[in-house]
């Protein structure tokens, strides 16, 4: 069951962060002396799409910073994007919160993400919770390797296409209305309204309409040797306390893992919650209830 | 034979008079004489040639032909040498990691008579650097495809760093790479065949190319075995040459040795490959 959005708020706070040349924009809710917790979004979104779920943490007594992603929000449009670069940039962010250990909370790619930072860094990381960000291998199991081949052909040589395009590329302009229609197709769970509040956040306008203000040269989908069970690989020797969070729902955005996939790999002491009737965007269709399991694994 | 234009064999012999010199190094270089303090040495343009016949290092190509835009960073395409024979297509040099553009091509490209191009990568040689980072080989693959869509159909042959990246433009765009060569050069091994030690990488700043962000990450670029194989099925499908890949170095990291002995793929020096592919029908090669 759906619960939705009962609160919005805008961050308290906007600074820049400059991470090896690439302007980022970080957003801060709660009283800026409170201690810390580091947030990171998923693919596509931006920073705002914690507006619903943020304020209760803040609230409870954290002071929240989440940066908007390279290319997403109001961060700059970089040269470049990949995972290593965005791990980069989110210890640029840390960096800016200061030297100590922090908790650590990501959603869907943010949560992925933040899963490497703690491998690679667990003088960083205090406590890392994760929302609906534990890829696993589902899709074609029983696809055969002629099939595969051609699969593979088209999307490379889309990708490559797409890259030639992307030279003067810009993002089609829409009215709030449209461009909450159009992510919704990606959002399909989500309340039109709740994505109609997104617009002027991760939008910008223009004299011909709304367009979102993430950086056109990206695109869903990619080529590259990444195979999901990468990110897997890391949990188990995790050694802070870890709160996983999935939902089981399965949509469009989300990865379709399930519990089983998940137990085998998970350090000892983690806490780890299913959620039956939830999407991939876990927090957003039930803010109170995260905030709840989040707060009580919080120290 | 060596394959690395830095220390390639000269087609220069001392013996030879200065014209048969010319002749043998052919239309595309511009100067040649003899040191006029040391006469066993040779100058070709800014290069030195010692009495071995063994080339001292040569210098980056200078202002590129053709600037290409990739995305938001600026590629320097250059012509090293004009087509001999306006039928046979351009060859496209890749160089290896933290290399640029020559000024020469190797001498095993000697008999090729389309024009030989070469390509700097992103944050290499002239071609312009990201801000932040970010590289992978797929974005160097896709700063190929913007040579290719200048050149149209081309041959590739690629060093180290640049031999991977011309295995994997051979897959994606079968119909435009028409042969693969792959030889020796740095960052030929890549970051190994799966995740590696977790690390966040950082590299300085730096004014100049190669911008150490490329040296940082494209070192540590995973290259699975079954991934290159995947690249060489797509060039065997469709490219419809009958061995699309030529390894012609001697060095065998995993993904490439994961190449050896399946279809497709052919162990030949350069010269030998490069005849071949440009055997292919519309090209000519001097004999």
């Amino acid at each position: 069951m759906v619960q939705g959005v009962t609160v919005r708020r805008r961050p308290d706070r906007c600074t820049r962060v400059d991470s090896h040349g690439v302007s980022l924009a970080v957003w801060e809710w709660g009283d800026a002396a409170a201690p810390p917790i580091l947030f990171a979004h998923g693919g596509f979104d931006f920073a705002g799409t914690y507006d619903s779920f943020a304020p209760l943490i803040a609230d409870a007594g954290w002071r929240v910073v989440c940066w908007d992603a390279r290319g997403h929000g109001d961060s700059d449009h970089a040269d470049l994007y990949s995972w290593e670069a965005d791990q980069r940039d989110a210890v640029a962010v840390m960096d800016h919160i200061g030297p100590d250990p922090i908790p650590v909370l990501g959603h869907s790619k943010g949560g992925g993400l933040l899963l490497n930072v703690a491998d690679a860094l667990p003088h960083r990381v205090s406590h890392l919770i994760n929302i609906d960000g534990l890829p696993s291998r589902r899709g074609w199991p029983d696809m055969s390797d002629r099939d595969r081949t051609s699969l593979r052909a088209d999307a490379v040589a889309e990708w490559l296409d797409h890259r030639r395009a992307t030279v003067d590329a810009i993002r089609k302009p829409g009215t709030i209305d449209e461009l909450a229609r159009r992510r919704r197709r990606m959002n399909p769970r989500l309340d039109l309204d709740w994505l109609r509040y997104l617009v002027p956040i991760g939008a910008y306008e223009s004299d011909d309409g709304w367009r979102w203000k993430i950086d056109p040269s990206m695109r869903m989908g990619g080529v590259g040797p990444w195979q999901p069970e990468w990110s897997m690989m890391r949990l188990p020797g995790l050694g802070m306390p870890v709160l996983g969070i999935l939902g089981l729902a399965v949509e469009v955005m989300g990865w379709g893992t399930l519990p089983s996939d998940v137990v085998p790999n998970l350090p000892e002491g983690a806490r780890f919650v299913p959620l039956e009737g939830v999407g991939h965007f876990v927090h957003i269709e039930q803010p109170e209830l995260v905030a709840e399991m989040v707060l009580d694994f919080l120290p | 034979m060596s394959n690395d234009p830095h220390t390639a064999d000269d087609a220069t012999d001392p013996n030879d008079s200065i014209e048969k010199r010319r002749r043998k190094a052919g239309p595309f270089v511009l100067d040649i004489e003899v040191d006029p303090v040391d006469p066993s040495l040779v100058r070709i343009g800014t290069q030195v040639t010692g009495p071995t016949g063994h080339r001292a290092p040569i210098g980056p190509a200078g202002e590129p032909e053709v600037w290409l835009r990739h995305n938001r960073i600026r590629l320097a395409l250059h012509r090293l040498r004009e087509a001999r024979d306006d039928a046979t297509r351009p060859l496209l040099l890749l160089h290896g990691l933290g290399e640029h553009t020559s000024q020469r091509p190797p001498e095993a490209t000697d008999a090729w008579l389309g024009a030989v191009w070469g390509l700097d990568f992103t944050g290499h040689g002239r071609s312009s650097s990201p801000r932040g980072g970010g590289y992978t080989a797929e974005i160097l693959m896709a700063d190929v495809d913007a040579a290719l869509a200048h050149l149209g159909t081309a041959t590739v042959l690629g060093r180290g760093l640049g031999a991977y990246v011309a295995l994997l433009i051979q897959g994606a765009r079968p119909a435009l790479v028409r042969g693969a060569v792959l030889v020796d050069g740095p960052g030929i091994v890549g970051g190994g065949i799966g995740p590696s030690a977790p690390r966040v990488t950082v590299a300085p700043s730096s004014p100049v190319t190669p911008d150490p962000f490329a040296l940082a990450e494209l070192t540590v670029d995973v290259r699975p075995p079954d991934y290159a194989v995947d690249y060489l099925r797509l060039a065997v499908r469709y490219s419809g040459l009958g061995e699309p890949v030529t390894l012609a170095g001697n060095v065998r990291p995993p993904w490439m040795a994961a190449l050896q002995g399946l279809p497709g793929v052919r162990e030949l020096p350069v010269a030998a490959a490069l005849e071949d592919y440009a055997a292919a029908p519309g090209v000519a090669l001097r004999r």
